[in-house]
């Protein structure tokens, strides 16, 4: 009887459950129109998103898919869980496609998820767009497999090269640490490129600044698996990579190095605010400044270093290369109601697919981020407005024009100018 | 002869905190020409981690004892950690708020593991794997998959002052003691430990008991997770059935801690055996062997432990045994001669 | 005085072996039934049930040869951990060999030796079983982290086109099941495994070595790793340090939901890990498909779980013995 009675209130739990979440159901959109009228909105579509982002960011670019993509698209999102590699990709994506879904946008980064993600899209018939900051070849020419968006992994690296130049030019030697994340195989597909890009540009910074001789190529020192000292040929002169995708225990192996005393920049291309405490600790201890310069995105953390001191009166973050996930995301899913509309070839070059580059802002102060920090907080304060989504949905938009958008959108001044927060 | 015993009974404790550094010093000095121990800040980390992973093996040590081993234990430090963090942060209270509100929550879910355990009577292991699903998800959905994040909060520095990370686990390590030599709990902790059923049929009532071991082994996870958090500023909501990662690398202390306390008091071997391990740890990073070398080098000392623990009685044995076998003979040769 | 005790005939039916037997194949059907129904015949149309099938299978396959060493009252955490590091080994061999049959043969002896060598931790060194399987699975974990670094490593994609199109994780799946099979139900390892699960002392007196026959289930559960971890490879096509994170608890979750007893002994089934797999896929599409949140998915699937365990056994009087 116990039993019968367990797996009663199981399935009962269950349908509780289903009609918990049925709840929200997608608006009626069909009356969504452009200022032109030209782009139809009446059919509904289901896009599986697959991320492997958490996190405040992760949750902001949430909401703008759900409040303002979905109502002005029709759109309903099917939303992962965090994944991580190709078989949670391929496994979230046959569910999505069993529970009618016609569209996908992946955000594992991975070449080999990304191959097999394009593939099996292809299989299903399902749309297939890409969030990274690499090309894939092999599957470029894939019919359903529509391009890729993501931060420009050449423009971060010159930002990054920009905001450490500024840095190394007042003729002293400095020395830097640098947190590379998933840059090793960045240039293979492999890791991230943005991550390798960064770091790539970091060691040019310090090449062209203090004429270094490097023992290797840039990119094979990037990619070396083990952390260590890069011989740079200069003894005052130190660079420290560390590789590695968990920032926790990042910290825990960079306080020994730290506390040498031998850098003075510390660079990290994600999580920036895990290493802080340690670096404040450091400086505490042996009275010096430690310059944070770290990839960052539109949010209240990166307020928040910009806004507070560390222990000798600098601020903690001093220089930020912000990315937008939010902007991608409007990209991917320009390119996905493109596609739905039939103009898939307008977002191709010749059949194949593109990597549409979202450019990164470096951003040197608080008194910049203070005017940067209100985009993304309201309908009409995100980069790409509803209106904006249906201009760039109409027929005769092809990738070339999201491409130029998203340059136009590269200066920090011009993106403000355009949302009236200059 | 009992001072001589004590004497001995104390050295044995030091000798693995300080023969590890030793060996660990010589090996840095070797291969990289630095000091285990260099600066304050040397220290300060060496305080912290030795905080965690102490605090974290008391908690383990409630149930594993007793043949539990809570796989929830991770889930829960990742709930209490977050909701007692947020909600802290929500009212604009300092860090030893969050202490509390953590370790109020902590014993909470612990309380709900334990009424599960006694409910369900299923496995421990099992009902860890099902309640490790569940906890997960509680910190999730109330930090909207943010999870906590102290940078830059007011108030918090407090918690990553080395004397204020001392004093929590100094007084966990109280507490633990007086909880094991001078309360009912002790008792029939050493009770359960002998036998359960015989535990049970002389009056203790396990249940009761099996449920304040999960709350208090919530509550002092919970402790751990805010030492942690308060110097690394984040804690992510993951989901996945990840999160008990971070509590079984500490098995090996609560292990050790066990064995060293056979001297002594299992409060202070477990003390004694997260301070050995984690300058064991610190200098394998001066090494520069990456976090998961670190990590193999780890479990293959575990491994090696746990293969000295399980036949250290054999060497007893066998050489019992051969007495028994040089008596016989002898007798035998007795008797003969007579 | 002789009055026969009035037994409960649901009760009795409740605790008979063969609603042991029946209990998890009907909860599966019953949840096709209620998610069918809910999701107008999306779930159990055909493109649909391939889907749960083959995201099933690798769960289905570690824990299967898994079912022998829970036979026998132990529990094993490392199988996942297992199965992804005997697939980063096997995939680095195929890349550097070219070889298919290097590659299969990589991966089934390599899970052999990583399980052989946490039984005999255990067997012959006296460690206990649960100790040595977390200390394994943090080990085989970090291992992987070693060798890959932060990168992935994957297969040629035609490779695993062809062995996809080719039925190789249906065939691979079906040999190793049949065998199991065999070898749970029909030869006297099975009958050992589960007299040992039932009453280890029993068993010993009666001349069943114990350290034996816990040897011979980590041999095949080991076979179950690397067959396991050649499924992972052609299904994902690539390896990385977070691939299948949660293999081990899912082999856990798989048994238990499909009726596997978690004391071991009579009441154990080699295709528990087949039915719970499938029970578990079944549940989460069931739960997408109808527009459950995914975060709210998992702590339904923990519930789900526990009311379940709970439901498949008997309630002992006491709290359950120490493990391991």
């Amino acid at each position: 009887m116990k039993r019968l009675i367990a797996l009663i209130l199981v399935v009962v739990m269950a349908m509780s459950f289903v009609a918990c979440g049925n709840a929200d159901k997608p608006a009626d959109n069909s009356s969504n129109t452009s200022s032109e009228g030209t782009v139809d909105v009446s059919k509904h579509h289901k896009i599986g998103v697959a991320t492997v982002h958490s996190g405040e960011n992760w949750e902001i670019a949430k909401t703008y898919l759900e409040t303002v993509i979905a109502p002005t698209y029709n759109f309903e999102f099917v939303i992962s869980e965090t994944l991580s590699d190709a078989n949670g990709l391929i496994a979230f994506m046959e569910q999505c496609y069993a529970a009618g879904c016609d569209g996908f946008i992946n955000l594992v980064t991975s070449n080999d998820a990304i191959s097999q993600g394009a593939h099996k899209a292809d299989e299903l018939g399902m749309w297939f767009v890409t969030q990274n900051s690499a090309w894939v070849e092999d599957v470029a020419e894939l019919p359903k497999n529509i391009g890729h968006c993501g931060a420009d992994p050449v423009a971060v690296g010159t930002a990054y090269k920009e905001a450490f130049s500024e840095y190394l030019s007042d003729g002293q030697p400095h020395s830097v640490i640098l947190f590379e994340g998933a840059a090793v195989g960045g240039d293979k597909g492999q890791g991230a490129a943005s991550h390798f890009y960064s770091a790539v540009g970091v060691l040019e910074a310090f090449q062209e600044a203090y004429g270094l001789t490097y023992d290797k190529p840039i990119a094979d020192l990037v990619n070396q698996q083990d952390p260590g000292e890069v011989n740079t040929g200069n003894p005052d002169v130190h660079i420290y990579l560390y590789p590695g995708r968990n920032p926790n225990d990042a910290v825990t192996a960079l306080l020994p190095v730290l506390q040498t005393g031998n850098y003075d920049i510390f660079a990290a291309v994600f999580s920036f605010a895990a290493f802080t405490n340690a670096i404040s600790d450091v400086e505490t201890s042996l009275g010096k400044d430690i310059k944070v310069i770290g990839t960052a995105q539109i949010e209240k953390q990166t307020k928040t270093g910009f806004e507070t001191q560390d222990p000798t009166g600098d601020t903690v973050l001093n220089s930020a290369i912000l990315n937008d996930l939010s902007l991608a995301c409007a990209i991917n899913c320009i390119e996905l109601k493109q596609a739905f509309d039939g103009h898939a070839d307008a977002m191709k070059d010749n059949g194949k697919t593109v990597l549409i580059g979202v450019r990164s802002w470096a951003v040197n102060g608080p008194e910049t981020y203070a005017k940067m920090e209100k985009l993304n907080t309201s309908p009409e304060l995100y980069i790409l407005t509803a209106e904006d989504l249906l201009h760039y949905a109409e027929a005769g938009i092809t990738w070339q024009d999201l491409d130029n958008l998203l340059a136009d959108l590269a200066s920090v001044d011009t993106l403000l100018e355009r949302k009236g927060l200059n | 002869m009992k001072k001589s015993s004590k004497f001995k009974d104390v050295l044995f404790t030091l000798a693995f905190p300080v023969l590890t550094w030793l060996a660990m010093e010589i090996l840095c000095l070797l291969l990289k020409d630095k000091h285990v121990i260099s600066t304050m800040l040397d220290i300060k980390t060496i305080i912290r981690n030795t905080g965690i992973a102490a605090v974290t093996a008391f908690a383990l040590s409630f149930n594993l004892k007793e043949g539990r081993f809570d796989l929830s234990l991770g889930a829960q430090r990742m709930a209490g950690t977050i909701i007692g963090g947020l909600l802290a942060m929500a009212l604009g209270l300092s860090g030893l708020w969050l202490l509390v509100f953590a370790v109020v929550f902590g014993f909470a879910f612990g309380i709900l593991t334990g009424l599960a355990f006694i409910s369900l009577r299923v496995p421990p292991m099992v009902l860890g794997v099902g309640m490790a699903l569940i906890w997960e998800v509680v910190p999730y959905v109330i930090s909207g998959g943010k999870g906590l994040n102290l940078f830059g909060v007011e108030g918090m520095g407090i918690l990553t002052e080395s004397w204020f990370q001392i004093l929590v686990v100094v007084v966990m390590a109280v507490l633990v003691y007086i909880l094991m030599n001078f309360t009912r709990l002790g008792y029939e902790t050493k009770a359960v430990q002998g036998s359960q059923l015989i535990a049970r049929n002389s009056g203790i009532n396990i249940f009761r008991h099996a449920v304040e071991c999960y709350a208090l082994a919530g509550a002092l996870v919970c402790i751990a997770g805010v030492l942690d958090v308060s110097f690394s500023t984040q804690m992510g909501a993951n989901l996945g059935n990840t999160s008990n990662g971070v509590v079984t690398a500490n098995m090996f202390a609560m292990i050790l801690g066990s064995y060293i306390g056979e001297k002594s008091d299992s409060s202070v071997g477990i003390l004694t055996a997260a301070f050995t391990l984690t300058i064991f740890k610190y200098g394998l990073s001066i090494m520069e062997f990456s976090d998961p070398v670190n990590s193999v080098i780890n479990m293959l000392v575990f491994i090696g432990f746990l293969v000295f623990q399980a036949n250290r009685h054999v060497r007893g044995l066998n050489k019992a045994r051969k007495a028994r076998v040089e008596l016989a003979k002898q007798r035998k040769a007795e008797s003969a001669a007579a | 005085m002789n009055e026969k005790k009035q037994v409960n005939p649901i009760k009795k039916i409740l605790e008979s072996r063969l609603f042991s037997q029946i209990m998890p194949v009907g909860l599966l059907l019953l949840l096709v039934l209620v998610f069918g129904i809910i999701t107008g015949g999306r779930l159990v149309s055909p493109a649909s049930l391939k889907i749960i099938i083959l995201q099933a299978i690798v769960v289905a396959t570690v824990a299967t040869g898994g079912a022998f060493i829970f036979a026998s009252g132990n529990v094993s955490l490392s199988l996942g951990a297992t199965t992804i590091l005997t697939a980063t080994i096997a995939a680095l061999a195929y890349n550097a060999t070219g070889s298919l049959l290097v590659m299969i043969i990589v991966a089934i002896l390599l899970g052999v030796i990583l399980m052989t060598a946490s039984a005999l931790l255990s067997t012959a060194l006296g460690v206990r079983v649960m100790y040595v399987t977390i200390v394994m699975m943090t080990m085989f974990s970090a291992l992987q982290q070693a060798i890959l670094g932060g990168s992935t490593v994957a297969l040629p994609y035609d490779l695993v086109q062809t062995l996809t199109n080719n039925g190789f994780m249906y065939i691979a799946f079906g040999i190793f099941f049949i065998v199991c099979v065999i070898l749970f139900h029909f030869t006297d390892i099975g009958r050992s495994l589960r007299f040992i699960g039932t009453n280890n002392t029993c068993a010993e007196q009666t001349g069943i070595s114990k350290a034996k026959y816990l040897l011979i289930a980590f041999i095949i559960a080991g076979v179950g790793c690397g067959i396991g971890a050649l499924l992972a490879l052609v299904r994902g096509g690539s390896i990385g340090t977070s691939t299948l994170p949660s293999l081990n608890m899912d082999c856990m979750l798989a048994l238990v939901l499909g009726g596997m007893s978690i004391f071991g002994g009579s009441k154990s089934y080699v295709y528990s890990g087949v039915v719970g797999a499938i029970t578990v896929v079944v549940l989460n599409q069931g739960l997408l498909m109808a527009g459950v949140d995914s975060t709210i998915i998992q702590a339904i699937r923990g519930i789900a779980f526990l009311a379940l365990v709970a439901a498949s056994q008997v309630r002992p009087k006491g709290l359950p013995a120490p493990e391991g």
